[in-house]
């Protein structure tokens, strides 16, 4: 416990540096922009940073993907998030910066002036993403149309208003690690677990938190309760209170199509991230199928209902 | 003389129970969904390799969403509104939104109508065509479902 709060108290005085050292830099990489394209859609960047389809702005429906204007709200128990306009707009978008305050931004949370994400941006599933995906997306990102757009300021409550204190945050869940695969599993497993820990951030829901935010991750993918407060999301393991039951097809099935296997459809806020996965290749839809009947199964946390 | 008290008394309560399900929209309209539920799970198994495909079973499955579609818009009377003590998963925005509503119903129809006719063109065809149906349910639910935990 002492530890603990000597991180905290540390970190809160001098931010996490020690935290996020750079992996060295590979041979250089010939940016793609096509493949930027797919990880921004494997990431679902669109469906958090475009407008809501509707005057309501927390519609889950968005008007165009790939306009990335930002004003969604993410309503949480903190308050309310506000996300930001990432088009190449030198004023109110991402214009101004380099690909590195990019890179800086998606894996340690922090702008280029130096201040701190919250982490509703899901950067430390980012940190775990491929710098040549990372290099892709920003070559992708930087061919969207600009758009002036200004988005309002967070209505946080205190003490969450700080953005300092995020320091003792992303000291306990920020490493700097880069996904590395498990040479004891297939490839296939391995690019499933790339696409669900990094850029699919799935466990941002799925898995549950505690009391500091933290993902728990012991308890990885068993579900817990809905960030923005209605519900409960699923169990994803392969225990019985999650998906034991269903086989790697019916996981593949519901991806592309949004039909679960008792013929009901995906619904709430998963829709829109079953729709991105339906455009994603079908290699993919199984690699993500095989990593999560590959996962240890936990049983759910969920209260009993009846 | 026995046989026809039974079969009156049969038919009697035939009659009332068919006449109760008319009285209950709510009922009705839970049992459509269940049906278009177990419809295309069996539409989903063939897809998935699950069950051996049968284009005629599969068109057949469809056309009972199509036909249950139809049917679906008109069980939403004012006196089956969601109220204090009754069982539904309708949202009261369907009252307000029936225009809408209607719509969203109409488009799974339409898709499934489509999905039916994929249904002989072979599996992938079909595959093809299904993802319409979900995008249907799932833009209706989305709005007019009560959110299942």
């Amino acid at each position: 416990m002492y530890r603990l709060l000597s991180i905290c108290l540390a970190a809160f005085l001098t931010g996490p540096a020690g935290a996020l050292a750079q992996e060295p830099d590979a041979e250089p990489h010939q940016p793609s922009v096509e493949n930027g394209r797919y990880i921004y859609i494997a990431g679902g960047c669109g469906s958090c940073h475009a407008a809501p389809a509707s005057e309501k702005c927390d519609d889950p429906k968005t008007k165009d993907d790939f306009k990335p204007v930002g004003g969604r709200c993410l309503k949480t128990g903190f308050g309310t998030f506000y996300v930001p306009n990432i088009t190449p707009d030198k004023e109110t978008g991402i214009g101004g910066w380099s690909e590195q305050d990019f890179i800086k931004a998606i894996t340690e949370g922090t702008s280029p002036s130096g201040e701190n994400y919250y982490p509703a941006f899901p950067y430390s599933s980012y940190q775990r993403m491929k710098r040549t995906d990372l290099v892709d997306l920003w070559a992708f990102l930087k061919t969207l149309e600009p758009v002036s757009s200004i988005v309002p300021d967070h209505t946080l409550s205190f003490p969450y208003s700080i953005r300092r204190g995020l320091n003792i945050w992303k000291a306990l869940h920020l490493d700097g690690k880069t996904f590395t695969p498990d040479p004891k599993k297939s490839a296939k497993v391995n690019r499933g677990a790339y696409l669900v820990e990094g850029p699919g951030h799935c466990g941002e829901c799925h898995t549950p938190r505690n009391f500091l935010g933290g993902k728990i991750e012991t308890k990885k993918l068993s579900g817990g309760p809905s960030p923005e407060g209605k519900g409960y999301i699923p169990n994803i393991t392969p225990d019985k209170s999650g998906i034991g039951s269903w086989s790697e097809k019916d996981i593949v099935f519901a991806l592309e199509t949004g039909f679960l296997p008792n013929g009901d459809v995906i619904g709430g806020t998963m829709a829109k991230v079953q729709e991105n996965m339906a455009q994603l290749t079908a290699e993919d839809r199984e690699a993500i199928a095989a990593y999560l009947k590959s996962v240890p199964p936990v049983a759910s946390d969920r209260p009993k209902t009846n | 003389m026995k046989q026809i008290i039974a079969f009156l008394i049969t038919a009697f309560f035939a009659v009332m129970g068919t006449a109760l399900a008319q009285d209950n929209p709510i009922k009705q309209r839970q049992d459509l969904m269940k049906g278009n539920g177990d419809a295309l799970k069996l539409v989903g198994e063939m897809l998935k390799g699950e069950k051996p495909y049968d284009a005629d079973a599969a068109a057949k499955a469809l056309t009972k969403v199509s036909g249950a579609m139809d049917e679906f818009p008109t069980l939403f009377p004012e006196s089956a509104k969601p109220a204090p003590g009754v069982k539904t998963n309708a949202k009261p925005n369907i009252w307000e939104n029936m225009t809408d509503f209607k719509a969203k119903a109409e488009e799974v129809k339409t898709a499934s109508v489509k999905a039916a006719e994929a249904a002989a063109g072979g599996l992938d065809s079909l595959k093809g065509a299904i993802g319409a149906v979900g995008k249907g349910c799932k833009g209706c639910h989305e709005e007019y479902r009560v959110k299942k935990n």
